[in-house]
């Protein structure tokens, strides 16, 4: 049977995810997806063809209007690194950290 | 102080109102007995005791819940208080807030005694996958008290709380419950506020009760089903008194049993439990129907699609840069992966990764949007059913708990939630209650489902049984 994801895959759902796979990582993480993706592809044979939603499963969301929230300091609070009220980043738009 | 302590909350209040009992009184034996056994049991990831105990003092006598302890799973918001979620990622995070279901239970007398363990991000069944410790299961320390919201279930199974709240996104608070011998309900989707409840499947992911008896439950679901404009599903309901609505009988009522779910493996003694509780059912007025939900076997595959990839979206904020855990990477996007790699525990990673795959492109159509269509399928049987049914009767679990490290297949461990997940597809109300034991003395917990809003019905039901079978009214 066809392997449903691999290395290559893996790798690029990986870094899409913003995960770092370790090469001690990637033999097992691999066994597990594949066996769990194997398993919930059965759906592929249920027969959707004719579902017509009698109502939507969630409810229905409240209009998004501003409101007060947390202040800024709250808000900010839990940031690792902060200057002046802003967070601090690396540089991403290449050359040397200030 | 009375000889006999108070075991519900329904007892502790009556107790506070007839003097017999101060919440200060009964929250010193309830720090003694959390000094004897949580050591063993490992409910708590923090304890706040001290502060809970000039909360008590403070407390109004008259108030709802009188300074009643009840304990808050870690991935539920509490102002000043540590936040983790079971996570590396958030180790140190400290709320800035309080989610309202907290504010509400503090508003009517409630105190916290500390903050509970968890499965990272709620991701399991077992409370192992914990970054920091598993939690033992209190009737039988060499088992896994369930997951996630294993910590809260613990805590009132072993009397360190007289009620705890978890979150409940395919089993969550009544896998567990079953496990532990009390009492777990996941309400309506949009009933109770999840505003300062940490997302990990936003449109699966509900708070809930877990209690010593189905009373109690009540009693906390009046303070809890408050409208909340801060969360956008939250939806404003008419006022019901839960506790009020709570009726002797199943008179009139019809229970349905699932065709479908008839031919699975699940322990002797638990099929023994759903005959009792038939028969139970009956005598009460009951009568027994049999209906079909044709696709309610493939709710667990369409689970295991829907939640990783609505976590795998949840979970993009951890980014190491507006909370939590940073590592340094020589940029920023090495930042984000290193600081993720470090934080996450490989069950969450696990998701991470599924829910990622099953939504990008070339696999979108194939796995995301065929589990959401058969998600529709399966909520409409559902609608369908509650036609012929007013409640529908399952196992909660397919065995009683099972042994730390005895389950190592991720797969396997998936494979418990199977009773436990139709409901949160649908978004309707289930509890499950306890239900005897097995041969062992390990808990059997059974579950009742019921059409959307009917919560008050079903919690009334779910206390006919329960009462019926053994346990306190």
């Amino acid at each position: 049977m066809a392997m449903i994801i691999d290395k290559e895959t893996l790798q690029h759902v990986a870094s899409l995810a913003r995960l770092e796979i370790t090469p001690d990582e990637e033999g097992p993480l691999l066994g597990d997806l594949e066996r769990i993706l194997g398993y919930v592809a059965q759906l592929s044979s249920v027969d959707t063809s004719a579902t017509v939603s009698k109502r939507p499963v969630m409810t229905e969301l409240r209009p998004d209007e501003p409101r007060d929230g947390l202040t800024r300091e709250e808000g900010l609070g839990g940031a690792p690194v902060m200057r002046s009220g802003f967070v601090v980043v690396r540089n991403v738009m290449g050359g040397e950290d200030e | 102080m009375s000889s006999r302590l108070p075991r519900t909350l329904e007892q502790y209040r009556n107790a506070i109102r007839a003097h017999e009992l101060s919440a200060q009184e009964f929250l010193d034996e309830t720090r003694r007995l959390i000094e004897r056994d949580d050591p063993q049991v490992r409910a708590f990831l923090h304890l706040r005791l001290d502060a809970a105990r000039s909360e008590a003092q403070a407390a109004d006598p008259t108030s709802p819940l009188a300074g009643a302890a009840i304990a808050v799973k870690d991935n539920i918001m509490m102002a000043g208080e540590r936040c983790t979620c079971g996570s590396r990622i958030l180790e140190h995070y400290v709320a800035p807030y309080s989610a309202t279901v907290v504010r509400s239970l503090l508003t009517a007398g409630a105190v916290v005694p500390g903050k509970t363990n968890l499965d990272e991000f709620a991701m399991g069944s077992s409370t192992e996958n914990s970054a920091f410790f598993p939690t033992h299961n209190p009737a039988d320390l060499t088992r896994v008290p369930g997951g996630s919201s294993g910590g809260s279930n613990a805590a009132v199974a072993a009397g360190f709380a007289l009620g705890a709240i978890g979150s409940d996104t395919g089993g969550s608070v009544r896998q567990p419950a079953a496990f532990c011998g009390v009492v777990g309900f996941k309400p309506t989707y949009g009933l109770v506020s999840r505003y300062g409840l940490v997302a990990f499947g936003s449109s699966l992911d509900c708070i809930g009760p877990i209690a010593r008896s189905v009373r109690d439950a009540a009693i906390m679901m009046n303070v809890m089903a408050v409208h909340d404009p801060k969360d956008a599903t939250s939806v404003k309901r008419p006022h019901v008194d839960f506790e009020a609505a709570l009726q002797p009988s199943l008179a009139g009522k019809r229970v349905g049993i699932i065709r479908e779910l008839q031919g699975l493996d699940v322990q002797p003694e638990i099929a023994a439990a759903m005959e009792m509780a038939r028969e139970a059912a009956e005598k009460s007025g009951a009568s027994i129907i049999e209906v079909s939900l044709p696709h309610v076997l493939s709710a667990l595959p369409a689970y295991y699609i829907i939640a990783p990839a609505e976590c795998s979206a949840n979970l993009g904020r951890f980014d190491g840069v507006r909370y939590g855990l940073h590592v340094n990477g020589r940029d920023m996007t090495e930042t984000y992966s290193r600081t993720r790699n470090a934080g996450f525990g490989t069950e969450v990673k696990r998701r991470i990764l599924i829910g990622a795959f099953v939504l990008s492109v070339g696999y979108y159509d194939a796995y995301y949007k065929k589990a959401t269509d058969v998600r529709q399928l399966i909520a409409d049987e559902l609608d369908a059913a509650m036609q012929s049914a007013d409640v529908l009767l399952t196992p909660t679990t397919p065995t009683t708990a099972f042994r730390i490290g005895a389950v190592t297949d991720p797969l396997e461990m998936y494979k418990a939630d199977v009773f436990t997940i139709p409901a949160n597809l649908a978004g309707i109300p289930a509890v499950s209650f306890p239900a005897g034991t097995d041969a062992a003395g390990l808990p059997i917990g059974l579950q009742l489902m019921g059409p959307r809003w009917s919560d008050a019905e079903l919690l009334s039901s779910a206390n006919v049984l329960f009462t019926a079978l053994g346990g306190e009214s």
